[in-house]
């Protein structure tokens, strides 16, 4: 039945999806269209896709194994909430989601274009139609979750058919998610978090097609979509964020970011959306850049295509497994027609976008946004590069080469304390033409503090270079947003004669934005000391213990207790148990351990991790028999900023979106 | 103290803070370098997605950290460990790409697009107040031709389409070099396995360790061992398949043989039964392990009555073909007369 409900509710979207995109276009041609058109295909789309949805969760719920989809990737012992992340843990449900928020994201946008009906609106919803058509056709064909299960096996399905009516045959029981997947809440959800940042990628990219082709460029499709881009940028950012801290509980190796394929794929576009956030307001205030934001907003959209290829296709593991799956060369396809069609409509219409107006100075809030945004660039370059160059040469010449971690940190670190620079700098340049003696005084203050910063970090913590540079900036870039506040309110207060405080909140209310963009610069300035910290400053070690021995390890004394073994219904978990005391004091009982999920035999070591603000101690248990334990040992100074600066980074992005929209009085029109 | 004084008394002193930390952070002791973990920071772990062998907790990368320390302690210098770890471990690739040869340009591509960037971003700005001024009224009067954006426009989509077509005649050339590419070619149906010869398969499988792909291949070519009672040579494929990340069907299908080879071939009973049941708790009520466990049972305990229930067991099972049925149906009837195992 849940097969049957999942069809309907594809079929459902898809004809939703082209009905959108054929009334959007009629609408999109004359100003003079009845708006209410466009009411009942998006109602229709979104009602297709919250059915699919729904129909794979409750199948999931409730055991319903005569789905391919549930056969395979589902077990009556998952418990929950992870039997209903498991609806995203594998392609094809994962495409669902997909297609729920796309939905979700059409729906807003046609909620926007209802109040003010217009051209340029009809036109971005016909875009995300034409999107939407093709992301329910995947489900339709190469990535169908709701094929039935027409061979079981006692522990899975072999083969399925697209047909909802067929007969069904379903296994008793099927072999659960990867059990990585199901071993921490936050893979539950942080999906659905990246989710929502890539597909919301598709409406400025659809804002920006509508212009292009309907020859309306301008600032109007920008101040239109900036809302769906901070959408989509916060929920990459805290998507990005929550990644990195469940790699870093559950993948034991003690890191949190390993410039794996699958973690590049979700840090280009958010690069490139962070180049086009800054880009967009030059733009709507002095009417540079105008080109320049069209290429931005489409390599962004392009790149969560890209992502979804690299990280579906399985062509990352090999270029062999290319062939495997038709997602692979349909994605592919698509991204192309993407590419060629974006920049083919660029090139037609490119008469139409005015030659934007040059730079007074480079010494100007427009020139390091400018800096800025040459910065972001190379930088999401520098990650294309890295992460396709192993597939190109292994797809031309058969060799397989590999470009890793030394790699990137190599051209990445430079390129981030660059900046880091500029986002201390730039808030204090004024626009246009700034005075350098202005700029100076303002920047006296922030380079002293961050310096005493570094003066204290060489004197107390590390001497090391990165170290040095990372805590001397990101001191720098906090303090400059706040000598900034306290100055402004402090001249208005002078000016009005009031005190300093209530001023401070004025300021911040009147000009949320700009605020609540240095509280994400705080947010960054603060993971890149994290990460410096984390990175030069971490300890490690390997040791052998029997039980009741005890060893010695960055201060700590750890003492072996005891194994233990439990049982639970979805898996059996085996670690050992061990006291961490810290000058004879007890501090806290660890318990490193290996998690055997159904009938694996292999198991997960899963770390156990004791925080504090100096550091983290994190052991991860290699192996382990009767007679004692092989233990590894790290630390992770500093690893608290990471994660506390990227929810900072967020939150940044969540107080800009309260902000109350700009006056168009405000805005230079660049014709 | 006037402004000015003042002012230049607070620079001095931000420069004197700069000095003291530049001095420190210049001057700092070489940190004690771990020389084994550096190095193992530039290995890719061949059975793990990414990770160096420095990071990766898995059994490989441990046994080449032990080597990697082993070759320190000889005094080896840094090149000549890095080139025995790359040449001994099929599937090792050096993390960080060598400025040269295949990899250069990954470093080079870089640094040329800052460059464009660099005289792009240039171009942006006025270049001076009079020239500005005057080359304002002078767009003002004649409007600019646009060409310039279009053809840089029009350049990139040719460029793009060129790729296209690039990776098209690449997937041709590949397909007709399918021979060399077994893997690829199984995989895509293109090739049936069973034309290939043992000889053959080991070698692609010898040479694509690290592939996720092979454990299909390498269960095909071990069931093929075990058809010609192979032991010796069926044994590591199994074993093989389970130290690597098998689907459940394809563990039972090696703890089933596995069990059997170690009864049939080493007469140990009680571990084959272990090993068998061990593939009937991943997939409980798969004939083929029923029926070699029921055989055990027969021949290795002349346990005939506990053989002959689980032979009625595997006939309830649908998906027997006919030669099968008659085997079990032939073993069912002499074990239920209490007849010892031929």
């Amino acid at each position: 039945m849940f097969a049957l409900l999942g069809a309907i509710g594809i079929l459902t979207g898809v004809a939703g999806s082209m009905w959108l995109t054929f009334a959007a276009i009629r609408n999109a041609r004359s100003d003079l269209r009845d708006p209410e058109r466009l009411t009942r295909p998006v109602w229709t789309l979104l009602g297709g896709a919250v059915l699919a949805m729904l129909a794979l969760e409750a199948a999931l719920i409730f055991n319903d194994f005569s789905l391919e989809y549930v056969a395979n990737h589902h077990a009556r012992v998952t418990p929950f909430p992870f039997n209903v992340a498991t609806a995203w843990a594998a392609l094809e449900g994962s495409i669902v989601l997909w297609g729920l928020v796309l939905a979700m994201f059409t729906w807003f946008t046609w909620r926007s274009y209802r109040r003010a009906p217009d051209r340029l609106g009809a036109g971005a919803l016909a875009v995300m139609g034409i999107v939407g058509t093709f992301f329910f056709g995947l489900q339709l064909s190469v990535a169908n979750p709701f094929q039935v299960c027409i061979e079981a096996v006692a522990n899975g399905c072999l083969s399925s058919s697209p047909l909802p009516w067929m007969a069904a045959q379903a296994p008793p029981d099927g072999p659960g998610p990867n059990p990585l997947l199901q071993n921490h809440i936050l893979m539950a959800i942080h999906p659905p978090m990246l989710y929502l940042g890539y597909v919301g990628l598709t409406v400025p990219f659809a804002y920006a097609i509508s212009a292009l082709a309907l020859g309306l460029p301008g600032v109007e499709w920008l101040r239109r979509s900036r809302r769906s881009t901070l959408v989509a940028w916060t929920f990459l950012t805290l998507g990005i964020t929550l990644g990195g801290w469940w790699a870093y509980e559950v993948l034991s190796w003690g890191g949190y970011w390993a410039w794996d394929p699958v973690e590049n794929a979700s840090f280009m576009p958010w690069l490139v959306a962070t180049a086009f956030l800054h880009s967009a307001l030059v733009q709507v205030r002095r009417g540079a850049l105008q080109a320049w934001n069209f290429v931005l907003v489409i390599t962004a959209f392009s790149l969560t295509i890209l992502g979804t290829f690299l990280t579906r296709s399985g062509t990352v593991a090999s270029v062999h497994s290319f062939t495997q799956s038709a997602i692979g060369p349909v994605l592919l396809g698509f991204l192309f027609i993407v590419l060629v069609g974006s920049f083919g409509l660029f090139a037609a219409r490119s008469h139409l976008v005015s030659e934007s107006p040059r730079l007074d100075s480079l010494f100007s809030r427009e020139g390091s946004f400018l800096l800025n945004n040459l910065l972001l660039t190379i930088y999401a370059f520098i990650v294309v590069t890295g992460t396709l160059y192993p597939i190109v040469v292994e797809a031309f010449s058969g060799d397989r080469v590999s470009v890793g971690e030394p790699f990137f940190n190599r051209l990445a670190v430079p390129v981030s304390f660059g900046l880091l620079l500029a986002m201390g700098v730039g808030p204090l340049v004024p626009w246009k033409d700034a005075d350098p003696r202005v700029v100076a005084g303002r920047l006296r203050l922030p380079l002293q503090v961050g310096l005493l910063a570094g003066a204290v970090t060489v004197i107390t913590t590390s001497r090391i270079g990165y170290v040095v540079i990372a805590v001397v900036l990101g001191v720098f870039v906090i303090t400059s947003a706040i000598a900034l506040l306290v100055e402004r309110a402090g001249r208005s207060a002078r000016a009005r004669g009031g005190s300093i405080g209530p001023e401070i909140r004025r300021q911040v209310r009147s000009d949320t934005g700009f605020w609540a963009g240095q509280l994400s610069h705080s947010g960054v300035a603060l993971v890149a000391i994290g990460m410096a910290l984390a990175a030069n400053l971490a300890l490690h070690g390997e040791v052998a213990m029997a039980p009741g021995e005890t060893t010695r390890f960055a201060g700590y004394e750890l003492t072996y207790r005891s194994p233990f073994l439990t049982t639970e219904p979805h898996r059996r978990v085996q670690g050992a148990t061990i006291e961490v005391f810290r000058d004879g004091e007890l501090v806290t009982t660890l318990q490193p351990r290996a998690n055997f999920f159904g009938t694996d035999t292999s198991g997960i070591t899963t770390p156990a991790v004791h925080s504090g603000i100096g550091g983290d101690l994190y052991l991860t248990l290699i192996d382990i028999d009767p007679t004692g334990i092989l233990l590894r040992l790290n630390t992770s100074p500093g690893i608290w900023l990471l994660w506390t600066g990227g929810l900072v980074t967020t939150a940044g992005g969540i107080w800009s979106l309260t902000a109350r929209r700009r006056q168009p009085a405000e805005v230079a029109v660049g014709v | 103290m006037s402004e000015t004084v003042r002012n230049r008394i607070a620079w001095i002193f931000t420069a004197a803070l700069a000095a003291f930390v530049l001095v420190f952070t210049l001057t700092a002791p070489d940190p004690e370098e771990d020389r084994a973990r550096a190095l193992g920071s530039l290995i890719r772990c061949p059975v793990c997605q990414g990770e160096s062998i420095a990071d990766s907790p898995s059994q490989t990368a441990r046994d080449m950290m032990d080597l990697v320390q082993l070759r320190i302690d000889q005094g080896l210098s840094d090149e000549q460990i890095l080139d025995e770890l790359l040449a001994s471990y099929s599937g090792a690739l050096l993390l960080d790409p060598p400025l040269a040869g295949a990899t250069v340009w990954v470093w080079l591509a870089p640094v040329a697009a800052l460059a464009v960037g660099l005289v792009l971003v240039a171009r942006r700005v006025r270049p001076a107040p009079e020239a500005s001024a005057r080359s304002r009224q002078e767009r003002l009067a004649t409007p600019r031709p646009v060409r310039s954006k279009r053809r840089i426009a029009t350049g990139a989509v040719v460029l793009l389409l060129a790729g296209a077509g690039a990776l098209v005649a690449v997937g041709q050339f590949r397909q007709a070099r399918a021979d060399d590419n077994l893997l690829s070619g199984i995989a895509g149906g293109e090739v049936d396995p069973d034309s290939i010869s043992n000889e053959t398969l080991e070698a692609v499988i010898a040479a694509n360790l690290d592939n996720p792909d092979i454990g299909g291949m390498r269960l095909a070519l071990a069931n093929r061992y075990f058809e010609e009672r192979n032991y010796q040579k069926a044994f590591p494929h199994y074993q093989e398949i389970l130290d690597g990340n098998p689907t459940p069907l394809q563990a039972a299908a090696a703890y089933t043989r596995l069990g059997w080879m170690v009864y049939d071939g080493n007469g140990e009973v009680d571990l084959g039964l272990s090993l068998i049941d061990n593939a009937l708790e991943i997939a409980p009520g798969d004939p083929f392990a029923l029926y070699l466990k029921g055989r055990v049972l027969w021949c290795g305990r002349d346990d005939a009555e506990g053989a002959a229930g689980i032979f009625t067991e595997v006939l309830a099972s649908s998906a027997l073909d006919d030669a099968v049925l008659q085997q079990v149906e032939d073993d069912l009837a002499a074990a239920s007369a209490g007849e010892s195992c031929q």
